[in-house]
């Protein structure tokens, strides 16, 4: 079994609700409410859940671009959340972010030649000779050719401006990447471009990722194991194929079933959940799903079920199991 | 550069953009030339010519002193322009500064900084340009610092909205992530996305300055005799208004010109460039410039 790099102990990220004339904080939203998983070297974790269930929060969290509330993250033997605001800086060479939308991500005032060089800037003392290279290098990686070195963001298209944005978070070197939802932004045929992009860069500068998605499509075809997040809580996690071919939580058994079939011929049953995701300012006391699950038991409204392991490395939180 | 001259190109597609864009230049060269085009001294007294009107001799005619009207309109337009200009530099810098700093860093620095600009903001303008130079002496270096204090507040706030604005792009938090500092970011990556506004804003300002400029000298705070201004001008001319009307139509067309230009000039600026904006660097002018 490989090294674990990243280590994520009962995250809590909590945003204070502000209201009244002299802003009291009169409530929280819990974002990320507790959560904890673990992400070996060279490998893909992926968190998967529907909007606003936390995902992106958890992400950002890691890297404290949002502060936790508190918990414990370590990353390559060191605890991320005791640097100080300067060794959190200097860290960030190793621990980067690939963004959802490359039309918002990208300062359209400066060359991506500027923009590839601001990393290493940052980080490095390079001569100007030395950047060059580096930035040369990078550029034939994500298969940009070298002419369009001084042109601004808005003369490339989506998938273009998707390899720049991952040019400058890998152009440090990094061995951690967080990915939230990089393909979303994009066309179908698009995303396996840059699927594949991130599958390549990842055996060959031996990268590992957390990668954010709501596609479940892409999250099997990329990932090594799975978390599945509902209300800032992960509600199912393990290896990629236990995951798909054996759901145990109700929550994950709804979320497969909605995804398409690549048959469409066979019939397949849709599990429909009614009404809506509970509000994070005011998480019920049980089970979450409670209120929208078919197999609710009375012990669900009462007990907020804890992850159980159920066999190896597949973990639910169910009462039924 | 290309996209000045780009700018330039729309602008001038455009009637009023033509009449402000064609008339700041012609305020420019009138402001250099100035020496050259004046025909006599500003302080030269023609005794035997006193209060004639205007004549081939004296295009504009000559005020109560003898001295030779067009000369000191001519260089009561530099004036202008220099207190303009100088004005707005420094109501834009002292914005600039405390619009960043307050829009960046928010809570109590923001607090501190904007309840003081509330303060100067709750004082009409001319008012506090007034308080301002009888406290410093009247002289055109204070005229130039009061009536840029009074602009600062303006500045600060459209400052201020634009960097909070632009804050909030994903940009800035991809910065953050790639370990920048505050100041790096400050000045690598808002100031450039929020001069758009910002050089429309000064645009508009100076109209305003020349316009307070006068008005101040006017009520004698502002230049000091023997050197023209159009609002001191005025101001001398009052008693001989009914028996040589000359002195005071003269500076008054051109003060009417050089406001109405300035003004065309920057309400077209900020018309065309606003959608380049658009499409660049997000949502900041739907939100000020609507």
């Amino acid at each position: 079994m490989s090294k674990i790099l990243v280590e994520v102990e009962n995250l809590k990220t909590y945003f204070p609700v502000k209201s009244g004339v002299f802003k009291k904080t009169t409530a929280y939203v819990h974002a990320v409410d507790g959560i904890s998983f673990k992400v070996n070297e060279q490998e893909t974790f992926a968190l998967v859940g529907e909007s606003g269930c936390g995902k992106s929060t958890t992400g950002r969290s890691i890297l404290r671009i949002i502060e936790p509330t508190s918990g414990k993250i370590t990353f390559d033997g060191d605890d991320v959340l005791k640097l100080s605001k300067d060794e959190m800086r200097e860290k960030r060479k190793d621990m980067q972010l690939i963004f959802q939308n490359p039309y918002s991500s990208l300062n359209p005032r400066m060359t991506v030649k500027k923009l590839l060089e601001e990393p290493l800037k940052t980080h490095f003392k390079m001569s100007q000779k030395e950047m060059d290279e580096q930035v040369l290098w990078i550029m034939d990686k994500v298969g940009l050719s070298n002419d369009q070195l001084e042109r601004y963001p808005h003369q490339f298209s989506g998938g273009q401006r998707q390899r720049i944005s991952i040019a400058r978070a890998i152009i440090s070197k990094p061995k951690f990447v967080v990915a939230d939802e990089p393909v979303s932004a994009l066309d179908v045929s698009i995303q396996s471009q840059i699927l594949n992009l991130l599958i390549e860069l990842q055996k060959e500068l031996k990268l590992t990722y957390v990668f954010i998605s709501h596609d479940l499509n892409v999250v099997r075809h990329i990932s090594n194991s799975v978390a599945v997040m509902y209300l800032g809580k992960i509600v199912e996690k393990g290896l990629t194929e236990e995951i798909f071919e054996n759901p145990m939580h109700p929550y994950t058994q709804a979320l497969l079933s909605a995804v398409p079939s690549k048959d469409p011929l066979k019939k397949k049953k849709r599990i429909i959940l009614k009404g809506d995701v509970p509000s994070p300012i005011n998480p019920p006391k049980g089970c979450p799903l409670y209120l929208r699950c078919e197999k609710a038991m009375d012990i669900c409204k009462e007990n907020n079920p804890l992850l159980k392991t159920m066999d190896g490395t597949h973990e639910t939180a169910c009462h039924l199991y | 550069m290309k996209t000045i001259i780009g700018i330039i190109k729309e602008l001038i597609k455009d009637p009023m953009g033509k009449i402000g864009f064609i008339g700041v230049l012609v305020i420019i060269i009138l402001s250099v030339l100035a020496p050259i085009i004046a025909p006599y001294d500003v302080t030269e007294m023609f005794t035997q010519d006193k209060l004639t009107g205007p004549s081939s001799q004296y295009f504009f005619g000559t005020d109560n002193f003898g001295r030779d009207v067009f000369s000191r309109v001519i260089f009561g337009a530099k004036v202008s322009l220099r207190v303009g200009i100088i004005s707005v530099g420094i109501a834009a810098s002292f914005g600039l500064i405390f619009g960043v700093v307050a829009g960046y860093f928010e809570g109590k620095v923001d607090n501190i900084i904007m309840r003081f600009m509330d303060i100067l903001f709750a004082f009409p303008s001319i008012l506090l340009a007034l308080f301002i130079v009888s406290v410093l002496g009247p002289s055109i270096t204070n005229t130039m610092i009061a009536i840029g204090i009074v602009n600062t507040p303006v500045f600060t706030r459209t400052v201020r909205a634009s960097v909070i604005s632009v804050k909030s792009m994903e940009y800035i938090v991809s910065a953050t992530s790639i370990g920048l500092k505050p100041k790096n970011i400050i000045i690598r990556h808002i100031i450039p996305n929020i001069l758009a506004p910002f050089t429309v804003q000064a645009t508009l300002a100076l109209s305003g300055a020349i316009l307070t400029e006068a008005s101040m000298s006017f009520l004698g705070l502002g230049i000091q005799p023997p050197d023209p201004s159009w609002g001191s001008m005025l101001n001398e001319s009052r008693k001989y208004m009914e028996t040589s009307p000359w002195l005071v139509i003269f500076p008054a067309i051109f003060h009417y010109f050089y406001h109405t230009v300035i003004q065309y000039f920057g309400r077209q600026l900020k018309r065309r460039i606003g959608p380049k904006i658009k499409a660049v660097g997000g949502d900041l002018w739907k939100i000020y410039w609507k």
